[in-house]
């Protein structure tokens, strides 16, 4: 028998992440070992070789991150007395250690429900109002009540799934659950748009193991000086940051649009995703009579990276099989190659230009020749309260240069079969500003 | 509803907002796009959560994100506020492709501009959660229980605010139905 009251992860990027024995039983669950199996950057390793490492320990990477977040915060010195009045449970030490703990285990549950090779087919291949939060409510919900059990205090289920899953995906999920304020802020912490260590892990985690030094940023110096702070203008209690941690900010921020426009944008990546997408569409259309992955959870979590790997080497062998042409594009890298990008000159002229050259191509070609895949970074624009030496609070968007100039990454690719390549190429130099410009005179959308 | 037809509505909201003396932060643009989508349905449509100021749409604030990096719209620092908003280099362009949009619901999105142009984030905040219970509640729940339910909500926000902000609120509703 094992008594030791922690248990401990060695991890690359955190040192040491420990766990406690109740947790240590929802680590051990299968729902959670699953995630061993599960990529957290889809096929990106046949661009960057070594982004092999898999959500696992990604989710022990956030509960550790998650914690250090919430004893920041919550620390006395750390917070105003008016936020106090707004947040009776921030002085209450029974209710912190109860929510330190909801905190941690949210997070290490936050991406139960991911697919197989994590974004790669969410959008198309679950059924319509599915995605994977709504899987990793499901599986909380169903498979998590046992390790739960033996947590003391008991935790309400309700308390994970409102902190691990956030308002935003939760309102499509469960419409009936609402947020206080303490719980909007507790959320904010794992899937917050600007502070969640969610992006915080993935990004120094996925950085490191990509071996590109622009994912990372100061993470220890932003979390020791992340505040619960009034709104400057509202006076609605925020996650903001104190001035001395203001760099570490904009240095996280800048990381996100570094990451997003050379890694998770990268055209090489995106058309492998749209090929292992193809790929997925078709095999689950011949498994399941229906091109989407189960939503039943003792199917589901059967599914992971190893089954689908199997079944494309099975597919890549046998020619004959109808999805041999996806596996052969994948493991003779014979993907189909970057023609058009969009860019702000073609825009100006014409502002849907990458589907007006796509079905200019299409028409010439055939569709079967060309690929469109369009995706704009979410998040807004960055806006937090900042603290400054002389107790001040003030918006981040006016302190910080840095944050009103920061760009999103706006992608729009168009890519061709290889056999094309050069007579589409060709094509293109010859007619594509005609093409805009005609395009846009005959353009009335209403 | 097509992504061109979105962003011309948020670019007339914004012209709208500045053309009312409105400074035109984000939170500006997220309630009069609530009041639209709540007051006249048929103009946009969002879906708003109760979170940061009240009522606010994540998908709203993508797009806004997305329009000011593809240049429909862009930003003047304010200081001490946040940046003001203004149209970018695309929205006249964008504007030329729905003239019957903008002829059909010009007057509804310039009503609501001029209601919150002035207004300050606090005041937006009220005012935007005061419409969301309003609408939330039965029709005759009478002024005192909805101001508390606004404070039971928002406990930042003092109840003589909210019951000016649900007075107000009643009073816009009125009037849209001129539209």
């Amino acid at each position: 028998m094992n008594f030791k009251l922690k248990h401990e992860f060695r991890d690359p990027i955190h040192g040491f992440i420990k766990v406690l024995s109740d947790e240590r039983r929802i680590v051990d669950s299968p729902p959670l070992q699953r995630l061993r199996d599960v990529n957290q950057l889809g096929l990106t390793y046949l661009l960057y070789p070594s982004a092999t490492h898999k959500r696992f320990e990604h989710s022990l990477g956030v509960m550790e991150l998650a914690s250090k977040v919430f004893d920041v915060i919550t620390a006395l010195d750390n917070y105003k007395s008016e936020i106090a009045e707004l947040i009776p449970e921030i002085t209450d030490e029974d209710k912190k250690k109860y929510w330190r703990r909801i905190v941690r285990i949210a997070a290490l549950c936050h991406d139960i429900g991911h697919l197989p090779f994590s974004h790669v087919g969410e959008k198309d291949l679950l059924p319509e109002d599915w995605n994977h939060e709504r899987m990793s409510v499901e599986i909380i919900e169903g498979k998590l009540k046992e390790p739960f059990g033996g947590i003391t205090p008991p935790v309400r289920v309700e308390d994970v799934i409102k902190v691990a899953i956030g308002p935003r995906r939760l309102t499509g999920i469960k419409p009936e659950l609402q947020f206080s304020l303490w719980e909007t802020i507790l959320a904010e912490i794992i899937v917050g748009d600007v502070f969640g260590v969610d992006r915080m892990d993935y990004l120094l985690r996925d950085s490191h193991h990509i071996g590109v030094a622009y994912g990372k940023f100061d993470h220890f110096r932003l979390i020791d000086t992340l505040r619960i702070l009034p709104d400057p203008q509202s006076h609605e209690p925020k996650l903001g940051v104190e001035i001395g941690g203001l760099h570490a900010a904009e240095s996280l921020l800048l990381a996100r649009y570094f990451m997003f426009s050379q890694v998770y944008l990268h055209h090489i990546r995106r058309i492998y995703d749209v090929h292992l997408r193809e790929f997925l569409k078709s095999w689950l259309k011949k498994r399941r009579n229906e091109p989407f992955f189960p939503t039943d959870i003792e199917e589901f979590l059967t599914y992971s990276d190893s089954l689908i790997f199997v079944e494309l080497v099975k597919a890549f062998k046998n020619q004959s099989a109808k999805e041999h042409q996806y596996a052969k594009r994948i493991f003779e890298r014979n993907h189909f190659r970057l023609l058009y990008e969009r860019n702000p000159s073609d825009v100006k002229t014409n502002l849907e230009a990458v589907n007006v050259i796509y079905g200019a191509l299409c028409e010439k070609f055939g569709t079967e020749n060309f690929i469109i895949d369009e995706y704009r970074e979410r998040g807004g624009l960055p806006d937090f309260p900042v603290i400054d030496r002389n107790g001040e609070i003030l918006p981040s968007q006016a302190i910080s240069d840095v944050l009103s100039k920061l760009p999103l990454a706006i992608v729009g690719f168009i890519f061709v079969n290889p056999g094309y390549e050069t007579e589409a190429q060709k094509w293109m130099d010859t007619n594509k500003a005609s093409v805009l410009q005609k395009a846009k005179e005959e353009v009335k959308n209403e | 509803m097509n992504e061109l037809k979105r962003y011309v509505i948020v670019i007339s909201v914004v012209e709208g907002l500045s053309g009312a003396k409105s400074w035109c932060g984000e939170t500006h643009i997220q309630k009069a796009i609530y009041f639209l989508e709540k007051l006249f349905p048929e103009v946009i449509d969002y879906p708003f959560i109760l979170y940061k100021h009240g009522p606010f749409s994540f998908e709203l604030r993508d797009d806004i994100g997305i329009m000011v990096a593809g240049q429909f719209l862009k930003l003047v620092p304010m200081f001490p506020y946040g940046p003001r908003i203004l149209t970018g280099e695309l929205a006249g362009k964008t504007k030329e492709l729905f003239p019957k949009t903008l002829m059909e619901h010009g007057k509804r999105i310039n009503f609501i501009a001029e209601k919150l142009a002035e207004k300050d984030v606090g005041q937006l905040e009220t005012l935007a959660t005061a419409l969301y219970i309003t609408l939330e509640s039965h029709p005759n729940t009478i002024i005192e229980k909805r101001a508390r339910k606004l404070c039971e909500l928002k406990p930042h926000i003092p109840l003589e605010s909210a019951k000016k902000g649900i007075e107000e609120v009643d009073q816009i509703i009125k009037e849209a139905q001129r539209y």
